[in-house]
């Protein structure tokens, strides 16, 4: 693999975020429909926000989802083609019950149901995204297990570990609300900085005149 | 004549796509609106027949746009495109008057149907 | 081959595409005849590009001596073998499956040679199986950091 700590740090230029806005929007589109169907429900959708956020701000993320008291957040991997990232799935857990009763799951009686649902439903949501936003760029991207955050690793670890190995990200922010229920939940798509180079070329062609 | 065209979207790349994705035979002079809000001042001029209208948008959205131009009867045909593409979305579009729904990315062939099926373009 | 076992065939080459583990066959010369999703998908190189070339001029990461030697053994004895994480962190240099939260910058790897055999028993191809050992290695790095404290703590 190259050596890319010589390379500039990654940027976006407006017609690149909007490039990048316009698939998340088709990509939540789509995840939204199987949502939509599946549950017969009518999910929100808000404007993705795109950003390149530093690993110090990234930081501060991680350690408001560790103090607030009921709140999770589920991390799965994705990779294909020369581009990686993960998924961050942050619900609130006032979200749970209402996701239950809309999943027909039974009711949690223990952290393990719960932990399980929230997994299955990360999983839904992450999946449908990052497969509508594969299907725009021809990339056919595989996930991992879906990991609970403090659950299955530990978010102080990651808070305060000095060494890191990397210094810049590239955050797709999506919101997806319920319209009559209380669910609401944050996710996160986060690119490695090799992947943000890898897909401004990739891109290109979609933004030439 | 040339048909007056408005393609409504907050996302240039998105705009250019539906731009490139008019069929090719199809005579139009095409105004560009970054939102509702633009997009109604342009209809209001009354030189415009056709809309393609995204949903999602700041300033006003696609519904928003849609329930102005029903309320003060505006007169233009709605082509709504969108990549929201949830069963209500497209129920909800079509009560506020849009013509029909396309879902994004757009295909060339699925907007010569819509032409073609409210006569607005024959397909030569 | 009746419409079952065709159906089996396919169904079979889907999941080995897709199945969360690595699988390289090597010949006798170490080159690659056959590249799953999951190794296309880690390093980024397609079928195409490996197939037919040498496994230890693409990945400089592997030490050669060391896993011709394991690797030699699969060819004469027909019997497996083994590599494990905490002999060498990985024999691919592959990111983390978590390139973000993740606590290591690499994927932590084990991996087992097994032989393919031909008709008349002897082995011409090896099958290099990868695994992602990454959770495991980073909770026992933790384990014996802990351990270590409480020793020096006395306890």
């Amino acid at each position: 693999m190259t050596d890319v700590s010589s390379l500039p740090p990654i940027s976006l230029t407006e017609d690149e975020r909007d490039c990048y806005q316009e698939i998340t929007n088709v990509a939540m589109g789509q995840a939204a429909d199987r949502l939509a169907r599946l549950l017969n429900v009518y999910v929100v959708l808000p404007i993705p926000n795109v950003n390149i956020i530093e690993l110090n701000e990234f930081k501060m993320t991680l350690k408001s989802l560790e103090d607030a008291p009921s709140v999770s957040a589920v991390c799965q991997g994705f990779i294909g083609a020369g581009i990686a990232g993960e998924a961050l799935l942050i619900f609130n857990d006032a979200s749970f019950e209402d996701i239950a009763q809309l999943l027909k799951y039974p009711i949690a009686t223990d952290e393990h149901q719960e932990l399980e649902m929230l997994m299955d439903v990360a999983n839904v949501l992450n999946g449908a995204c990052i497969q509508g936003i594969g299907g725009q760029l021809d990339i056919d991207f595989s996930q991992s297990h879906p990991l609970v955050l403090g659950q299955h690793c530990d978010i102080s670890e990651l808070v305060n570990t000095k060494k890191s190995h990397w210094q810049r990200t590239m955050a797709i922010e999506i919101n997806y609300t319920i319209e009559d229920h209380n669910i609401n939940c944050d996710l996160l798509l986060l690119f490695t900085e090799d992947s943000v180079r890898h897909m401004n070329r990739l891109i290109s062609f979609l933004l030439e005149d | 004549m040339a048909t007056q065209v408005i393609i409504c979207d907050d996302s240039n790349m998105a705009r250019k796509q539906m731009s490139r994705a008019l069929p090719e035979g199809w005579d139009t002079e095409v105004t560009l609106a970054k939102n509702g809000q633009e997009a109604l001042e342009i209809i209001k001029q009354g030189q415009h027949e056709i809309m393609f209208l995204d949903l999602t948008m700041p300033v006003l959205d696609g519904y928003g746009t849609l329930e102005a131009i029903k309320a003060e009867d505006l007169p233009i045909m709605v082509i709504v495109v969108s990549g929201d593409i949830q069963p209500e979305a497209r129920e909800r579009v079509k009560k506020l008057g849009a013509i029909d729904f396309i879902k994004k990315p757009v295909d060339q062939e699925k907007i010569k149907q819509v032409l073609q099926d409210y006569g607005i373009w024959g397909g030569e | 081959m009746s419409d079952n076992d065709q159906h089996e065939m396919h169904w079979f080459m889907d999941i080995l595409q897709t199945i969360d583990v690595g699988l390289v066959v090597l010949d006798k010369q170490y080159n690659v005849k056959l590249w799953n999703g999951f190794m296309e998908n880690h390093s980024g190189l397609r079928p195409d590009q490996v197939k037919g070339q040498n496994l230890f001029s693409m990945f400089k990461e592997i030490d050669e001596n060391w896993f011709r030697k394991k690797a030699d053994s699969v060819f004469l004895l027909n019997t497996r073998a083994f590599t494990i994480s905490e002999q060498r962190p990985y024999l691919f240099k592959f990111s983390n499956n978590h390139p973000i939260t993740g606590r290591s910058e690499f994927m932590y790897q084990n991996a087992t040679i097994i032989p393919l055999n031909n008709v008349d028993g002897s082995t011409d191809n090896i099958c290099l199986i990868v695994y992602d050992v990454s959770n495991a290695a980073i909770n026992k790095m933790d384990l014996d950091k802990i351990q270590g404290v409480l020793k020096m703590g006395g306890v």
